[in-house]
């Protein structure tokens, strides 16, 4: 009588583990398929439709560059919920999305999140064009007079940024926000590197292998 | 029973989900510094494009479509720092000066240049997210960088760089300036 209950309550565990063992399985099935149809359908096939490029401006400039900065800056922008009962109800609006789930599950007070990695390239130098340059011949020397050196471009390219977090629903004017903050960010740390001296430096480094005679030649910063 | 069959269950989707993806993209290595350059700039196009996708996949109910108004703004000019000595031949008052080819120095996408002009969602399709517009722009990027090279924008750098380098050597006293690419093809000379 014993043998035959301890008997049954064996068969009803196992039965329980098979179950779940048979839903499990199915479960990690659906999740990758889930998964492999998302990477599947993601960017890695697309292929955008043959358009023309348009030239619209040629200008002609002279701008000489001595000295390149390059660097990635993270940029980043969080909503909160605002109270407990916005926080709930978000994070049940959350379980419908796929992607947010795990927040959800979490609790978490973002409301949403956008993070960026920024690659930017700072150019520096002179622009001959727009600024000053001349040369002035003084008997058997001559001198250089020139605008002090100014930042040229900060340069960003989507090649070079990628959104390292996205969570809930964003519109463009965040990402330009975030792009912009980025150059903010790259031109204020630029002003602590000492690029002026570091420009002058390269600069007469370039004219004396241009100029085969550099002890007649001097340059003349000016404002 | 019920209760703990749900619980178990419960405990290996939380698992599940905690589980995060791999890395799949490749590592790309960048050296982040102050490089010194010497790069003249001589020429500046400004090019636009707009960007077009149509994201139809069969097992998916619904399509996507998009259209990006972009912007790029391109540099190109010689590398001066290129020059080496044996690249400058005086001879009285005449110099000879060879320079490197010209190339492109920057590419620029300016983002308060870049407008979504059209988006199209049907069926059971989401947005664009972000990342994915930032993915198309990179193949616009792509596109543009490639396109562009067919325009006239290094013949045109190369004219305004032996202008400048020729009226620079005129400025220090050289009456003839003879101005050689290394492309070994085109010599650009004018005598003055």
């Amino acid at each position: 009588m014993l043998f035959r209950k301890s008997y049954e309550s064996l068969s009803k565990w196992s039965t329980l583990i098979v179950g779940v063992g048979i839903f499990a399985l199915l479960l990690v099935a659906i999740i990758w398929g889930v998964r492999y149809c998302r990477n599947f359908s993601a960017s890695n096939d697309w292929q955008i439709e043959d358009t023309a490029l348009k030239l619209e401006s040629i200008k002609e400039i002279t701008e000489l560059c001595t000295v390149s900065f390059r660097d990635e800056v993270i940029a980043d922008t969080i909503e909160k919920y605002k109270s407990m009962d916005e926080q709930i109800n978000g994070n049940i609006n959350k379980l419908k999305n796929y992607s947010q789930w795990k927040d959800a599950v979490k609790g978490s007070y973002i409301k949403r999140r956008l993070t960026m990695i920024i690659g930017a390239e700072l150019r520096f130098g002179f622009d001959l064009k727009n600024g000053i340059f001349k040369i002035e011949k003084e008997g058997d020397s001559s001198i250089l007079t020139i605008s002090k050196p100014k930042i040229l471009d900060v340069l960003i390219t989507p090649s070079k940024s990628s959104v390292f977090h996205e969570d809930g629903e964003w519109n463009d004017e965040a990402r330009r926000k975030l792009q912009r903050k980025a150059i903010k960010e790259i031109t204020a740390y630029s002003k602590r590197l000492k690029l002026d001296e570091k420009a002058k430096k390269q600069l007469e480094s370039l004219l004396s292998k241009m100029i085969k005679a550099p002890n007649k030649f001097s340059v003349k910063y000016v404002d | 029973m019920h209760m703990r069959f749900l619980f178990l269950i419960s405990l290996f989707a939380l698992t599940l989900a905690s589980c995060s993806q791999g890395i799949s993209e490749e590592e790309k290595v960048d050296i982040y510094q102050i490089q010194t350059a010497g790069t003249l700039s001589t020429t500046e196009y400004v090019f636009g494009k707009i960007v077009q996708l149509d994201d139809k996949v069969w097992y998916k109910f619904g399509d996507r479509k998009i259209l990006i108004s972009v912007k790029a703004k391109v540099k190109a000019g010689i590398d001066l720092s290129k020059i080496s000595s044996d690249d400058i031949e005086v001879e009285g008052n005449k110099i000879t000066v060879h320079l490197p080819f010209p190339e492109i120095v920057s590419f620029d996408m300016d983002p308060n240049f870049i407008r979504t002009k059209m988006e199209d969602v049907s069926g059971l399709r989401e947005g664009f997210t972000q990342e994915e517009k930032l993915k198309i722009l990179q193949l616009g990027e792509q596109s543009i960088r490639k396109e562009m090279m067919s325009s006239q924008i290094l013949h045109d750098a190369k004219k305004n760089a032996s202008v400048f380098v020729r009226n620079f050597y005129h400025d220090l006293g050289f009456n003839s300036v003879e101005i050689k690419f290394n492309d070994n093809e085109d010599v650009i000379q004018k005598k003055l």
